[in-house]
This record gives structure tokens, sequence and C-alpha cells, in this order.
């Protein structure tokens, strides 16, 4: 019998990840990594003990956002893991790097995808790479944002998107999905 | 049951989705196979009054800019209204940075449309007022006639029916949630 699918994810304790442990924790073995868990990903200690601790998984889901880190661990992430076949990486993305409106969260995000667009054509990838951009979520993030509730998607719906890209046929690769609540 | 308009529905991806969702909608292909070469400006105007008739246009057919102008055309008289979803058909091409020496022409012009076309969704996805969904698909090579046609580069390719699966998906999801973007392809396992 195969063995259970191991999934490493930063940002486990509140919000989208939070949610992706709570849906995925049934099918899945699932190890989270969170600041409140000893684990700040703005430290390139940190980060390197995260990948470390990472290694015997098969799904990597960059989640928790903290200015360059995120590009940090993808960026560590894919230079290990690039050339497996049985690896995949999710970064969590945002809608918010097609918006008008310029933040340091928008230029973050955008690093974010133009990372990814840099390895896409690699002849030498074997990795899957996913990216997720969902628009408003609720969590703790958009509450500091003057948004009306019913364009704000429940953690847990998105929670089923990151379900369902993992349950695609392991030929296809998704390589983005782009998804938000509207009115 | 919902109308679906597919151009360039009785072969290729249009033709496998025009398959796969028969049985639950009311679906119109539109080519030259069913008389409507999109070469006759008179055709692109009945296909674009056609598909004012349908609650999902699913823009697939390339042949020049009419994906491009079919789709601003469509997105202004439906603009307002929530009931109404175009589903434009891209390509994992619109990714792609021309600079391979075996790149040809034709599939240079084709990348560029396919650049731009992703440029209009991009103009109007944050209207004001928009209520229309407006979906993309882009999947990588996918094994059609156009492919064969148009010579593109030997590789892993879809099945149309992989692709049809995937805008079945999409246009199923939830009144309440709009896909942007689904890019998806073949990988080497």
């Amino acid at each position: 019998m195969n063995r259970m699918q191991r999934v490493s994810i930063t940002g486990h304790t509140k919000g989208i990840g939070k949610s992706v442990v709570e849906n995925l924790k049934s099918d899945y073995e699932v190890l989270g990594f969170s600041r409140s868990t000893g684990y700040n990903i703005t430290k390139p200690v940190d980060r390197n003990r995260i990948f470390e601790e990472s290694q015997t998984c098969d799904i990597f889901i960059n989640n928790a956002f903290c200015r360059d880190a995120q590009i940090e661990l993808f960026t560590l992430f894919y230079d290990a893991w690039h050339n497996d076949s049985s690896k995949t990486i999710i970064n969590i993305n945002s809608l918010a790097r097609l918006g008008a409106i310029n933040s340091l969260y928008k230029d973050v995000k955008c690093n974010l995808h133009n990372k990814w667009l840099t390895v896409l054509h690699s002849a030498e990838r074997k990795c899957k790479i996913i990216n997720l951009s969902p628009g408003f979520v609720d969590t703790e993030m958009i509450n500091t944002l003057n948004v009306p509730e019913s364009i704000v998607m429940q953690p847990e719906e998105f929670a089923d998107f990151v379900r369902w890209v993992l349950t695609v046929p392991s030929h296809i690769e998704i390589s983005e999905l782009s998804f938000w609540r509207r009115v | 049951m919902k109308k679906v308009l597919v151009t360039g529905g009785s072969k290729g991806i249009g033709g496998a989705t025009c398959e796969l969702l028969k049985d639950t909608y009311e679906v119109i292909p539109m080519d030259v196979h069913t008389g409507h070469s999109f070469r006759d400006p008179n055709v692109v105007e009945e296909v674009f009054n056609t598909a004012l008739e349908c609650d999902i246009f699913i823009n697939n057919l390339f042949y020049a800019d009419t994906q491009i102008t079919l789709f601003k055309r469509l997105y202004r008289h439906w603009k307002e209204d929530p009931t109404k979803h175009i589903i434009n058909i891209n390509s994992k091409l619109r990714l792609k940075i021309p600079t391979h020496e075996n790149d040809i022409v034709a599939i240079n012009a084709y990348t560029d449309l396919k650049k731009e076309f992703y440029q209009a969704w991009l103009e109007i996805l944050h209207d004001p007022g928009r209520l229309v969904k407006v979906s993309n698909i882009s999947p990588g090579f996918v094994d059609t006639d156009f492919a064969k046609q148009n010579k593109l580069p030997p590789g892993l390719k879809l099945e149309p029916k992989e692709v049809a699966e995937y805008i079945k998906w999409t246009i199923e999801q939830p009144d309440f949630i709009e896909m942007g973007e689904v890019a998806f392809w073949r990988i080497k396992r």
C-alpha cells in the first residue's frame, strides 16, 4: 500500500494555512511551520530549518507571507527539488498581483510570480509548481482593509481549491489558478 | 437549460467541449464545419448576435484577432449581467518568451495575439460595475488539427477532452466564485 503523502506548510496556525491543514489532515500527513511554533520565515536560519525538516515531504505549501521570505523559500525548495518528479511546490500568491493598487504586498507577490516565470520553461525542471492566486480571504490581514464582506472568501473555501489541485492526474500540472468571491 | 455557444465547436478543444456539455446544456457549435467561416466578416457578426442570446460564450476558435474583438464586443454588452459567463480559450504560449531559435513567424504571431487577448482581460478585470464572469483557460499543447497544421513543436500534448473537463469545471463553479485564470499542461510522468 502506498504511504500517505506528506505535506509541509508555512503559516499553518492561522487563516488560510490553518484551514488547509484542517482540510488535508485526514488524507495527508501534514507538517506545519509557524512563528508561534518557533519558525520565523524572515530569519534565514529558520528557513533552513523548515527546508531541512521538510525533506521527507512530497508537497511544500509556501503560504506564509512576510516580505521576501516566500521568494527565498521558493528558491530554497526549487533548487533542491527541481529535478525530482515526485515533488510539488504550491506558491500561495494573490489576486493583488494583478490589482491596480500599488503596495509592498503587490510587489512581493509580483516578484514571486516572476521568479516562477524564470523557471517555468527550464528543461531540467521535473517538480510540479502550482500558483494559487485567490482574491480577498477572511484572514487577520483582511481585517485591516475596508473590504465588503460579500467579496471575502472563507479560508475553508480556499482550502477546497488546494485539495483539488492536489488531486488532478500526475501527468497534468495546474500551473496557475486564480479565483475570488464575487457579489 | 443554459445555452452555450462554442466557436470552433466541431473539432479539437471545441468539439470535445460540446461533446462533454451536450447532455446538460443547449450547445451551439459555430465554425467552418457548421457553415460559418470566420474569414467572412458577416459570419463573425452572426456569431456575435448568436452569442448575445446565450448564457455562456466559449471563445475558442483562433482566427486572426477575432477572439479579441468578439470578447471586447460581448463584454460591453454583458458587463452588468451577473448571469453571463465568457470563457476565453488562451494558451500557455502567452507565457512564452519568443527567443528560441526554432521559433517560426506563425507561432510568434499566435503568441502575440494570445498575449494581447490576455491583456484585454486584464484591462476589464477590475472594471467598476463589472458583474459578468470572465475566465481564461490557458492549456499547454493540445493534440488537435490546429497544432498539426501550424507545426507546433513536438512535445507532450493534452487530449482535447482533458481540456474540455477543465472548461466544464470552470463553468460549474458556484455562482459566487469567479475563476480568473486556469492554466495547465501535460508534463512528463
